[in-house]
């Protein structure tokens, strides 16, 4: 996990007023411009079965009216039935004459715009209001089931360093929340899980037949069919020590706000407001770091980083920036995508 | 990437500030600036020249990248490119423009970036309402690049949408918890339905969650005034694909990259590999196939200034494997490897590929697994084309495929997957440069050759299909190969696969029973020339067998190595 910013464009309407300034500080659902309501948009044409070139000559003549909501508009007799249509909101009104209908946009800037997320004022312009938040980022490995909502993150410090089993299978779970879990190791914990569990689960780590079984699973219309909770697994194949080890920096998230992003196959944490955790001091200046080879044919094997990344060429060719390492088999030089850091 | 202007420069470049080539185009920069068409970039550097050059991101789910372009001697060439080595998405800009400032020897920022090649995963689109044909085709278009993954069925309203209006709920709430990547609001030509306004209220009063894109397709323009802050229209004109896809493009953009410049051209890998495979086929003027299995298979047919694309976002050798196991059969993947490998093992490779996919792989069963599921993605591909894949095509292969071993393992990938094609002249590109070069040619069309041909590829061998089958099975089969004065003859045995190592040009004259074909020109390369005498369809790997009567010497002219019957994988 890593610290960075997330940039949040708040666009902005013709009429709606910015009320905070750049630098400023926002919480999560404070009020950073006003405006009118929402443009309310009329099917005239549609409503009064006219078409387009008949709709004009109505269209032309409410052009720049005033009109108070539930104000007709206009009415056509159709055989039997006669139709009408009233104005769905109070403002002014303007044609969409190739579409045939009215827009009643409101002048009054009555309506609050909010922020999302806490964080920092960019840049105020007129379209937009940029705001800059501080957020935390993980890679994830591999997804399985419905994961398109993620929620709030809730932690349970027991379940962050035991693997889960069928017998400590949490019970309470608020709704809509991501619990994380160190490891799973074996199908049956996996199958009571799928079936018993809602919401969304973070999984440090899982043995090789658990990420098939997700992975397949998650292909198979059975899988689709059968509503799976989401299982995001943040390590891949794994042991409880690989597990606890991923799942280690999120102890600090509790209630954070979590969004995960399916193209950059990266979650963002974003901490309630002042509960931000300390930057972790990792061993990133130190001469030797430990280190695990993650390359199929050398995976979970440990070994020590030297020095800074050098570029190599490697004997299949390819030029990469290189960790000089030890303890590992193969070649002296192992490119640092290989490796993971503990 | 490393410097191509300059061969004996790549490393120079990358462990000194500012290395003499640096020095050179800056000079020739100020002197030659417009080239480029539109107005240069300029910035002063800490030379003090202006020195109109072109940044080109490259960004994925595991790594970003940024390639220079720069005049050299009039001419656009590729000079350098930043290591591309972050698994940190949001980190990777920052970090890979401080990679290429250390070579360039002065800062590079954000703003110099023309355009951006996205990779990685489809953006899902579901779609609200009835696509006419064009939207279709539009859509269509943009799914068969790998921009888009249309969340099937669209959501149709009903037939009285003003009597019921809980259809949408479902969509409005998903839209408010941010469960939809994008939206796609589909207005039909002619008067406004009247299922739109009350869907257009109800998102207006939702605020727009972040990672989540509203786009509404219409035909009135005006229809732009009346929409939620921070939908986008897309107009439904003669440019319609062109905005559709750039739309997209840019949601994806901005969820690997943050920020780059608003007037950057954005392609998806699979366009921008569409544009160099036509520029290559129209510079060569023959053919052009291009095999890709880098987040995702792709191939490229390119051939009388079309090109069609073959894509699948789905299968791969890295983070597609898993899916690839699911639908390809262990067998016929393992039947592609030198060695014994079972299903749990392959199982196993798997996994361990998908849990951390962006690892080089550097040993040689890594290397040979890899390559095998790469002929699997690629046969399940080229598998979908109808069209026969025209005789005489150049074949190239992508930086994903080069890194799976040596030239020859490119060129006995080539071998395994061509269809019922006589001869392949195959390249290669070796530092991932055509999607930057298909970029570039987006913008700059008459800048593409140079870079293209200079810089991007890399010539890799020949393949030569020659097969008996049915009753001239059994007849003697010999190969004459000749440059200059020089020929040397080799006796091509049955069902196997002779190599036949030389990097220059050569003239190929199959001789069956006594009677010779037609000569075929063949271009050598590091892989050499590789003869296929195997049966269709194949079976399975050759067994090493006697090495076969070779007659003439041609080593002078040609510097060939050696005569073999290689099993690489």
């Amino acid at each position: 996990m890593f610290r960075d910013t997330m940039e949040t464009i708040y666009p902005l309407g013709d009429s709606d007023v910015p009320s905070v300034r750049q630098g400023d500080t926002v919480a999560a659902g404070d009020v950073i411009a006003h405006g009118p309501e929402p443009a309310a948009i009329a099917a005239y044409a549609a409503t009064l079965r006219l078409s387009v070139d008949e709709a004009a000559d109505d269209l032309a003549r409410h052009h720049g009216r005033e009109i108070k909501a539930g104000n007709s508009l206009g009415m056509r007799r159709v055989g039997l039935v006669t139709r009408t249509i009233s104005a769905p909101a109070t403002g002014t009104m303007h044609t969409l004459p190739r579409s045939g209908a009215l827009v009643i946009r409101s002048d009054r800037a009555d309506c609050e715009r909010h922020a999302r997320y806490a964080g920092i004022v960019r840049d105020v312009r007129e379209e937009a209001i940029a705001v800059t938040s501080a957020v935390a980022r993980c890679v994830y490995a591999f997804t399985g089931g419905d994961t398109r909502h993620v929620g709030q993150i809730h932690i349970d410090p027991a379940l962050l360093k035991v693997p889960l089993t069928t017998k400590t299978m949490p019970r309470s779970v608020p709704s809509a929340s991501s619990l994380i879990l160190a490891h799973i190791a074996d199908l049956a914990t996996l199958h009571a899980l799928t079936r018993s569990a809602r919401g969304t689960f973070f999984i440090g780590s899982v043995t090789e037949p658990v990420a098939w079984s997700l992975l397949s699973r998650s292909e198979s219309r059975e899988g689709r069919r059968a509503h799976m909770p989401g299982i995001i697994v943040l390590s891949g194949v794994g042991d409880l020590a690989h597990g606890v080890h991923a799942v280690a920096s999120f102890r600090d998230y509790h209630g954070a706000h979590a969004i995960l992003d399916r193209l950059a196959h990266a979650v963002t944490l974003m901490p309630p407001a002042g509960t931000f955790p300390e930057a972790d001091t990792g061993p990133e200046d130190a001469d030797q770091q430990s280190a695990i080879r993650r390359d199929p044919a050398n995976y979970d094997i440990p070994c020590e980083i030297h020095g800074a990344p050098v570029v190599a060429l490697l004997h299949t060719g390819a030029r990469v920036l290189c960790a000089r390492t030890s303890g590992s088999p193969g070649e002296r030089f192992a490119p640092s995508q290989n490796v993971r850091r503990d | 990437m490393w410097c191509r202007y300059l061969p004996s420069a790549r490393f120079h470049c990358f462990f000194s500030g500012m290395h003499p080539l640096i020095h050179r185009l800056v000079v020739e920069a100020s002197a030659v600036r417009t080239s480029f068409g539109d107005a240069p970039i300029t910035r002063t550097d800490q030379q003090g020249a202006m020195l109109p050059h072109q940044l080109f991101a490259t960004a994925d789910s595991l790594q970003i990248s940024i390639s220079l372009i720069a005049l050299a001697e009039g001419h656009a060439r590729f000079v350098t490119g930043s290591p591309a080595i972050t698994h940190e998405p949001r980190r990777g800009l920052p970090g890979a423009l401080d990679r290429l400032a250390e070579q360039c020897g002065y800062a590079l920022t954000e703003e110099l970036i023309r355009a951006v090649v996205v990779a990685g995963p489809p953006l899902a689109v579901h779609i609200v309402g009835d696509c006419g044909t064009t939207d279709q085709a539009a859509l269509d278009l943009a799914e068969q690049c790998g921009i888009a993954h249309i969340v099937a069925p669209p959501i149709l309203p009903p037939r009285h949408p003003a009597r019921d209006r809980s259809w949408f709920e479902p969509i409005a709430d998903a839209w408010k918890s941010g469960r939809l990547e994008a939206l796609l609001v589909v207005i039909p030509p002619g008067a406004l339905p009247l299922w739109v306004p009350p869907l257009l209220t109800t998102l207006s009063n939702i605020p727009c969650p972040a990672h989540a894109r509203l786009l509404i397709l219409g035909s009135d323009t005006d229809l732009s005034t009346a929409l939620p802050p921070g939908a986008l229209l897309i107009p439904r004109d003669d440019r319609l694909t062109e905005r559709l896809t750039d739309a997209l493009n840019r949601e994806r953009a901005v969820r690997l990259l943050d920020r780059f410049p608003v007037e950057a051209t954005i392609v998806s890998r699979p366009e921008a590999l569409t544009a160099a495979a036509r520029a290559i086929a129209s510079a060569r003027r023959v053919p052009c196939v291009l095999l890709d299995v880098a987040d995702g298979t792709t191939v490229i047919v390119a051939n009388n200034g079309t090109a069609a694309v073959y894509h699948h976002p789905d299968i791969d050798c890295a983070r597609g494997a898993v899916r690839l196991l699911n639908r390809v059969k262990p067998d016929e993947i393992a039947r592609w490897l030198p060695f014994t490998l079972d299903a749990t093992a392959l199982r196993t490779w798997a996994l361990r590929r998908v849990s951390w996919p962006m690892a080089i792989l550097t040993d040689d069963e890594d290397c040979a697994v890899a390559a095998a599921l790469a002929r699997a993605a690629l046969r399940v591909v080229l598998g979908t084309i109808t069209s026969p894949i025209p005789e005489g095509a150049v074949w190239i292969v992508g930086q994903s495929i080069m890194r799976l071993g040596p030239p020859a393992v490119a060129l006995r990938m080539i071998a395994d997957l061509m269809p019922s094609v006589r001869v392949a002249t195959v390249a290669g590109d070796a530092d991932d440069l055509l999607a930057v070069v298909g970029a570039l040619g987006s913008r700059y069309p008459d800048d593409v050759i140079r870079p293209l041909t200079d810089d991007a590829l890399l010539p890799v061998g020949s393949v030569i299909q020659a097969v008996l089958s049915g009753e001239r099975a059994g007849e003697p089969l010999s190969a004459t190969f000749t440059h200059g004065d020089h020929t040397m003859t080799v006796d091509l045995l049955p069902n196997a696969i002779a190599t036949i190592a030389g990097d220059v040009a050569t003239t190929v004259t199959l001789t069956r029973n006594g009677r010779d074909d037609a000569p075929i020109r063949t271009q050598g390369g590091p892989g050499g020339i590789l003869v296929d005498t195997r049966r269709r369809p194949l079976t399975a790997i050759p067994q090493p067998g006697p090495r076969p009567n070779v007659s003439g010497r041609l080593r002078p002219a040609l510097a060939i190595g050696d005569v073999s019957r290689r099993s690489s994988y």
